[in-house]
Formats: structure tokens, C-alpha cells, sequence
């Protein structure tokens, strides 16, 4: 379980967040909306240990707050970040093999040939253009590599950052399909960071919403879909701007 | 602001590392007081040399022979009761540098006179300056450029490239050699000797098979010789700066062609010799002065040189030691320090032996009348025949 | 005929020598994105650094490449940790390459210092000359071929074929997505770093006795600069075969002029970009959204 108590994050003299605590429980999904500049991505970074911040993440028993984000891998927590940062000079191959640096040591002597195979089975389209350099490849399919790449790692929670950005929404859709059977098939716990509330809380258990570095709502995803606050603030838009397509 | 900040830095930084470069090597300015006046006073004689970058070996040897013959005459009471003290300034081995260091040195201290360097290039791009100060000047190049200067205060302790790519020729009618390849500088040397002796070759009936010039700060020779090599040639003229000469007899030894080889001054001088890697053996050099010399006062001043200095003394330690001598000569004898009087004294020069030649005015600004054919054997050179005009 | 046998093989060692310098140049800009200005300093380093192994500690020839490798391991940190890693995080790239640039002074002046500014003599590692009719070859340019083929061939399959070269080509790609999955950046930066200078290094040991120990050969990195353009920026094999037609045409020029031998190779690259401006083998990758 990931538990996150009373954390303060820093840009320099800046505070972008400002006391944020919440909880993800094991094998579950757990969502975080808000729009743009709330301190979403500022969240994962400050897990994942790339910025400098104050105040308690743990990991089931491991305190993360001041180990070093290779540490913060090792323990596994992996971040996928938004806008994909797939290697865009390597294949999707050895994107994906690199993902193992997490748990081989750096000659690559245990092999990982099950763990690839698993993320094949997930992704199909990826085995498809094993040997294609990740720069060629469609959003959606860098998407499905930056997931594939993290589970590589052998994760015990994922951070997905935004993965819906740039998308269509057919890619989306099955995108957030694959996402809930890494869930369901591998029990695998997920903190998903969502600009887009919809297919967030369709696809969570329990859901926050951040506002300005702090946590304004939380609750179950089910209940907040029918929150009149979420569904002026997030869905509201949304409706309008899919009605206006 | 910050952006602003940063970049007023930068530029402050860059300017400053330029200021730095022409860095003063030596004695220090001192704080202007006059010529003609106390006479307590100590005499300041400029020398400008590279103390860095490429040629700074060569400023090495200047000031071995300059401060040697400074520390001579102040034992001896100096000039005219008073010290004699030497103001370094550093050229980096560039003619912009040069001239940067001429200006400093000028402005920054009240100079008697000023002693240049042998590179001629350096001293020509210096020429209006020196001529515009006035200031006696005696350089150790050797350049036809020099030589038809009409600059009243400028001299030379050397003979000119035409008269040295004369020696040259005629030294290869003396091999008996009809076909000769020639190598040369880009520099005022090679364009200057090479003219000459094209000449010389045509009046003498020999044949240049091969004229090539090689690029500035040129390295790898190897391609060069390979052309040298298809020309059929039976001798080869090398005309260079040490460095480039001990890369050359390297190059060209390791073609081995075979073939009987004359090169200019630098030659046959030591670090040249050193970094030829024992391929100069052989080679004959036309040169200004040679380390084993054995002609008096030459081989006698020699011997106190390595003595001091634990190493032999090059062209450039030699000419630099004359040319304080002969300002020092002409002060003490005219009995005083004014320009005028110090050139008007180098004009009436006949026949004072200094330890790298005998100077004599003959109407143009090189003083020296003697050269040296030596040839090189193992790591030394010996004098094969003493050339006079 | 056999001029051109001869101009021939003198043009493919000097661009192996070219190509040496040229590896490890393009290895740091594809680490940290930097055009490294003292690269020609560190060619010269590696140089006197091995005239001190050889002609001053007197070692054996494993014990130069032994010590070598280590001697350039550290300087090549050194170098990362004094001009790279104080200003990784500035928000203005000129920043790094301003510190590149006063590095290239500094050791200029620091070899300066500590051998003098005479030129060095160093043996060749093995002295003569190979004869083949009348085309000759000093057994040094031999070797150039030899170990600097050698080493090419070691940083290829290093980088592209072994799980450590795509840790390190990932690291120099994207470096966060890189710490994110747990690799060890910095180790990669520095891995980097030690292996540029050990490629440049070798370059001034091989190139030492032929051309004089001395601070001018830091102006090699202008041809190797010329190669990397011609072959196609950022291309390690790019790279390689540009620097070998810098040192053909550097050579064959002769056969045309002179003295203009280094205007003939930059005006050939002018063409060259002109016509196809990313040069040879020049890929572009983009990243797409």
C-alpha cells in the first residue's frame, strides 16, 4: 500500500504542493484529476523522487521521502511519465529491455524472456514492430511501450502520468482496457493521473481531486461520477466539448 | 535581468582572457621616469618574444641570451654607471600579438630601444609601429622584406633570405645536383628564399623539378614527400621553422629517397634536430650560427652558455645577445640614450665581431656578413664551409 | 601509379587518426547533448599523458595500455565532473559549452606548465617503415589502422549490440524517462565520459610520434569536426567514414595545390552540406507527441 501523509513539494522557492495526503491500497486502482497546473504531475515526480519535498511517502513499510530515485525504482514503484519519453533512438525491443536494468544487474545475466513475453501478450501491436525504432511509432503505440518499458521493471505499483494525452479517444479506449487488465491479470496497484475525469473515474475504484496543490474531494469513483462539484467542474466541460465535436 | 547578468559576465570574462593572454612576462613598467635623466636611473631595453603559446620555446632561448648579456654588463658597471634592466612582453607567437606587445611595451615603459624577434612575418606586421615610435630596434629575421625596409630605426643581426637562397643554390652546384626538389614555408621565409633561389637556379642551369608549399602549422608531411618522391628529383631544399623542419627530415627519412638535402637556418638547430628522431643525419643547413662553432669569441661564449645554462645556445639566444651588446656598445660609446644618437652609432658598424656574426653596415638594414654551411652528424652539426660577403 | 597507392594510404591513416578523435566526440554529444570544445585538448592530453607512461616511467607496452586506460578512466571523470556536472541543471545549454571552452585553455596551459612548450619527441611503438615496391608505410600508421579499427569496432558492439551500450545510448536519449526506470545516470554519464577520453587518448598516444608531443595537436579536432559533418551529425559510423574521406581528400588535394590543401577540405564539406544537408549517413529522429 502506498500511503501518502501531509507532503510539501518544492520548485525552488515555489510550493506547488501544499500538504497532499492520500492512499492507494494494494491491487487497487486510484485515480488523481484536475486540470492543468494543479500539481498532478508535481505528485508522481515527488514519489518517484524527483523533486525535492517534505513529508512521508511510504511504501508499505519503506519510508521513500529522501531515497534516491534509483533506490525508489528498486523498491518498485515506476513512474511512467506524461508525453511517453519512449528511447526514440532504440527498438521497441530494446526499449523494453532496458526496462529490466531495475532487477539485472548492468552485464544482463538473469534473462527476462518471460517478462517480455507477458508484455506481448498484453500488447500484441507491440510485438507486432518488435524491431521498429520507438521515434516511428503512433502515440497510442509509444503509450502502450512506456507501459510495457515500466512493467519490464517488475513493479509492485505503477504511476501512470496522463496517459490519455494526445490521444484519439478509440486509442484511448482500449488503451484504459489494457490498463485494467494489468490490473485485474497481475493484481498490479495503480496511481493513474488523469486530465481526463471521464474515462478516469470509469476505469478506478477510488478517486482525489487536486486543486492548487491540495486535495479538495476524495471518495469512491463510482459515487463521484454523480458528484454535481466533479460534474461541473471536470465533466461538465468535457460534455460540452463532446457535444461540440 | 538575470539572463543580462549572466551575460555581462561572459562578456567581461572573454574580454579579460584576451587582456590576459598579452600577459607581461618580465621586469615590469617602470614608472616612466625619463631617459636623459637621473643618472642613477636604470637603462630599459625592451624584448618581445613568445612566452606562450606555439613558439614559446624560441622565447625561452631570447631570454637565456638576453638576460646573459644584461647580467654581463651590469657586473661590469653597465652603462654609463647605470643598470641595465630587460622588459619582457610576450607576443603568444601570432603578428597580432606581436604588435599588441609592441604597443604595450612602448606605452607601459620608456624604452631605450627594443629587441625582436626572428620571425619576420612578425616584424613586418610590427614595421609601422616601430617606425612611427622611432625607437632603435634590432630583430633577428631574415626576410627580403626586411632587408628593403625603408624604416630608418630598424635593423637586423642577420643576413637576408636572398643572400642565404643564394648560399643555398650555389651549395647544390656544389653537390653537383641538376634536379632538386624544394619544400617551403608559407611564411615570409619560404616566399621570400624560394624566389631567390629559383633564380640562382636558372643562371646556374639547374632544374626545380618540384616547388611545393605546404600549409601553416602543417603536420603531417608524408603526402608532400610522396610527390617529392614521383618527381625523380636527385636533392632536396627544405625551407621551414624548426618544428616543422624536424618533421619534414622525419617524413622524408622515412620515404628514405636517398638523396642529398639542404635546408634553411632552423635546420639545423636544436629542436629541430631533437624532434627529427636522428633522421636530420646528413642534412646540410645554410645558417647564422651554429652550436658548434669554433671560431672565437663564438666558441668561447659557447662554452659560458651551456656552463649557465646547462644546454646549447640556438640562433636566437645568440642574435638576442648581440643585439643587447650592441645597443649597450652604442650607448656607452656615444654616452647616451637617445634614438638618434643609437642608430646613428649601428650606422657606422664595420666589422664588430659578435658572437653570432660579424656586423657591418652596408647600407640596408641586415648587419651581419657571415653565414655557415654546416652539416649534421648524429646529433650535432659541423661547419662544412664559412660563407662571407 | 604508385604516388597514388602511397597519398592512398597515408589519407586512410590520418582518418582513422581523425576518426579516433571523431568517436569520441560524438559519444559526449550523444551523452549530454554538448558540442565538447576541449575535445582537441584531450587528444593532445592523452598524448603527453602517455609520453609521461612511456618516456618518463619507462613502462613496458602492457603497462602503458594498462596504466593508459586507467590514467584516462580518471581524467575523463575529472573532466565530467569539473566542466559538465556543476551546470547540468542550468536552463541555458551555452553555459556547458563556455565551461568546454575555458577547459580547452586551462589544459593548454596546465600541459604547458608541467612539460614546457617544446615539442616532445616519443617513440613509435614499433620503429620502421613497411616497404611494398616503392609505396612505403611507417609501421606506426600500421598500427593507427590496426587498434583504431580495433576500437571501433570494440564501441560498436559495445553500443549497439550489448545491454550496458543501450543503458547508455537510453541515458543519453532521454534522460529522465532513464532515471525513472532506475538506471544510474550519473554512472552512465561518467561510463561515457571515460570512454570518449580513452578513444581520444589512444588517438594522441598513436599520433604522438609522428607529429611531436606538443599543444598544436589539439587543431586535429577541426578535421575531426569537418569528418563528423560530412558523415552526418551524431552518426558514430557517419563519423568514421566521413573522417576517412577528410584524411582522402586532405591528401589527394596535392595532387591540385598546396598550400590550399586545407581550404580544398572544407570547401569539398561546404559542397557536401549543400547538396545534402545532414550529411552522408545523416538520420533525423524526430519524437513525436
Amino acid at each position: 500500500m502506498l500511503k501518502i501523509t501531509d507532503l510539501h513539494a518544492y520548485y525552488g522557492p515555489i510550493e506547488a504542493l501544499k500538504g497532499v495526503s492520500l492512499e492507494v491500497g494494494t491491487g487497487k486502482i486510484v485515480c488523481l484529476i484536475g486540470s492543468n497546473g494543479a500539481g498532478k504531475t508535481t505528485l508522481l515526480n515527488s514519489i518517484s523522487g524527483m523533486i525535492k519535498t517534505t513529508g512521508s511517502i511510504k511504501w508499505d513499510d519503506t519510508e521513500l521521502i529522501h531515497l534516491s530515485c534509483t533506490k525508489i525504482a528498486k523498491s518498485g514503484i515506476m513512474h511512467v511519465p506524461s508525453g511517453r519519453h519512449v528511447f526514440p533512438g532504440l527498438t521497441v525491443k530494446e526499449n523494453l529491455e532496458v526496462g529490466t536494468i531495475n532487477w539485472r544487474g548492468p552485464f544482463g545475466a538473469p534473462r527476462f524472456k518471460e517478462d517480455i513475453e507477458q508484455v506481448y501478450s498484453l500488447f500484441p501491436r507491440l510485438k507486432e514492430r518488435e524491431n521498429q525504432l520507438a521515434w516511428s511509432m503512433s502515440g497510442g503505440e509509444q503509450q502502450m511501450l512506456a507501459v510495457g518499458r515500466a512493467l519490464m521493471g517488475r513493479p509492485k505499483i505503477l504511476l501512470l502520468d496522463e496517459p490519455s494525452m494526445g490521444l484519439a479517444p478509440v486509442v484511448v479506449a482500449e488503451l484504459f482496457e489494457r490498463i485494467v487488465e494489468i490490473n485485474r491479470q497481475l493484481g498490479m496497484t495503480i496511481l493513474l493521473v488523469e486530465q481526463n475525469a471521464k474515462i478516469a473515474l470509469k476505469n478506478s475504484n477510488y478517486a482525489y481531486v487536486i486543486e492548487e496543490g491540495k486535495i479538495t474531494i476524495e471518495g469512491e469513483s463510482a459515487s463521484l461520477r454523480d458528484d454535481p462539484r466533479i460534474r461541473q467542474a471536470y465533466l461538465g466541460k468535457l460534455a460540452d466539448a463532446a457535444s461540440a465535436e | 535581468m538575470k539572463k543580462a547578468l549572466a551575460l555581462l559576465t561572459v562578456a567581461i570574462m572573454m574580454f579579460s582572457m584576451v587582456a590576459c593572454g598579452s600577459g607581461n612576462n618580465g621586469n615590469g613598467g617602470n614608472g616612466g621616469s625619463g631617459d636623459g635623466g637621473d643618472s642613477s636611473d636604470p637603462i630599459y631595453i625592451g624584448v618581445i618574444d613568445a612566452f606562450t603559446g606555439d613558439r614559446a620555446s624560441n622565447g625561452e632561448y631570447s631570454k637565456e641570451g638576453a638576460d646573459m648579456a644584461m647580467n654581463e654588463i651590469n657586473e661590469a658597471g653597465g652603462v654609463m654607471g647605470r643598470e641595465v634592466v630587460l622588459v619582457y612582453e610576450d607576443d603568444q607567437g601570432t603578428e597580432a600579438g606581436g604588435t599588441n606587445a609592441f604597443q604595450k611595451i612602448v606605452s607601459e615603459n620608456d624604452l631605450a630601444a627594443v629587441c625582436l624577434n626572428k620571425y619576420s612575418s612578425m616584424v613586418l606586421a610590427m614595421e609601422q609601429f616601430v617606425a612611427a615610435e622611432g625607437i632603435p630596434a634590432i630583430c633577428c629575421g631574415s626576410s627580403v622584406n626586411i632587408e628593403s625596409s625603408s624604416t630608418p630605426n630598424l635593423f637586423s643581426t642577420r643576413k637576408s633570405d636572398s643572400g642565404s637562397g643564394v648560399t643555398i643554390a650555389n651549395w647544390c652546384n656544389e653537390l653537383g645536383l641538376t634536379k632538386v626538389a624544394i619544400l617551403h614555408a608559407p611564411d615570409a621565409l619560404g616566399t621570400g628564399m624560394t624566389p631567390v633561389i629559383e633564380a640562382t637556379f636558372e643562371e646556374l642551369g639547374i632544374e626545380a623539378v618540384s616547388v611545393q608549399q605546404f600549409a601553416t602549422e602543417e603536420k603531417n608531411f608524408a603526402p608532400y614527400i610522396a610527390v617529392i618522391a614521383d618527381s625523380g628529383c636527385d636533392g632536396i631544399i627544405g625551407i621551414a621553422q624548426q618544428q616543422e623542419a624536424g618533421l619534414i627530415m622525419s617524413a622524408i627519412g622515412e620515404a628514405g629517397l636517398g638523396v642529398p638535402c639542404i635546408g634553411g637556418s632552423a635546420f639545423a638547430q636544436q629542436v629541430a634536430i631533437e624532434t627529427s628522431g636522428g633522421a636530420c643525419d646528413g642534412w646540410y643547413s645554410v645558417t647564422a650560427f651554429s652550436p658548434t662553432a669554433t671560431n672565437e669569441p663564438t666558441a668561447s661564449w659557447i662554452a659560458d652558455y651551456e656552463e649557465l645554462y646547462g644546454r646549447a645556445p640556438d640562433m636566437t639566444s645568440a642574435c638576442m645577445y648581440d643585439a643587447v651588446k650592441l645597443f649597450c656598445a652604442a650607448m656607452e660609446e656615444k654616452q647616451s640614450t637617445e634614438a638618434e644618437d643609437i642608430i646613428a652609432w649601428l650606422t657606422e658598424l664595420d666589422g664588430y665581431e659578435g658572437v653570432c656574426s660579424n656586423y657591418t653596415y652596408n647600407g640596408t638594414p641586415m648587419l651581419s656578413s657571415s653565414e655557415y654551411v654546416v652539416q649534421i652528424n648524429g646529433t650535432t652539426s659541423e661547419v662544412v664551409s664559412r660563407v662571407d660577403s | 601509379m604508385y604516388l597514388y597507392i602511397q597519398l592512398a594510404i597515408t589519407g586512410v591513416s590520418m582518418g582513422m587518426l581523425y576518426a579516433l578523435m571523431a568517436m569520441g566526440l560524438i559519444l559526449i554529444v550523444k551523452a549530454v547533448g554538448v558540442l565538447n570544445f576541449a575535445h582537441g585538448q584531450l587528444f593532445m592530453l592523452g598524448s603527453y599523458l602517455t609520453f609521461m607512461l612511456t618516456h618518463q616511467w619507462n613502462l613496458p607496452l602492457w603497462g602503458v595500455v594498462l596504466c593508459g586506460i586507467v590514467v584516462f578512466a580518471i581524467c575523463g571523470a575529472a573532466y565530467m565532473f569539473a566542466c559538465y556536472w556543476p551546470l547540468r541543471n542550468s536552463p541555458w545549454k551555452v553555459t556547458v559549452i563556455i565551461s568546454t571552452l575555458g577547459a580547452s585553455i586551462a589544459l593548454e596551459e596546465l600541459v604547458r606548465i608541467i612539460w614546457g612548450s617544446n615539442p616532445l619527441t616519443m617513440k613509435p611503438i614499433v620503429e620502421g617503415t613497411l616497404y611494398i615496391g616503392s609505396a612505403y608505410l611507417s609501421y606506426q600508421y600500421l598500427f593507427i589502422i590496426l587498434i583504431g579499427g580495433g576500437l571501433m569496432a570494440f564501441v560498436y558492439f559495445l553500443f549497439e549490440k550489448s545491454f550496458i551500450g543501450k543503458l547508455m545510448q537510453a541515458t543519453a536519449q532521454d534522460r529522465y524517462a532513464a532515471d525513472l526506470i532506475g538506471i544510474p545516470t550519473v554512472v552512465a554519464i561518467v561510463a561515457t565520459y571515460m570512454i570518449s577520453m580513452c578513444l581520444s587518448g589512444t588517438g594522441g598516444w598513436l599520433a604522438g610520434p609522428l607529429f611531436l608531443v606538443s599543444q598544436s595537436l589539439s587543431s586535429f579536432a577541426q578535421k575531426a569536426f569537418a569528418g563528423i559533418v560530412l558523415g552526418g551529425f551524431g552518426s558514430v559510423k557517419g563519423a568514421i567514414v566521413g573522417c576517412i574521406l577528410i584524411g582522402l581528400i586532405e591528401s589527394f588535394s596535392l595532387l591540385i595545390t598546396d598550400s590550399y590543401k586545407d581550404a580544398i577540405v572544407f570547401l569539398v564539406l561546404i559542397i557536401v552540406l549543400v547538396v545534402r544537408p545532414t550529411g552522408i549517413f545523416g538520420e533525423k529522429i524526430a519524437e513525436k507527441a
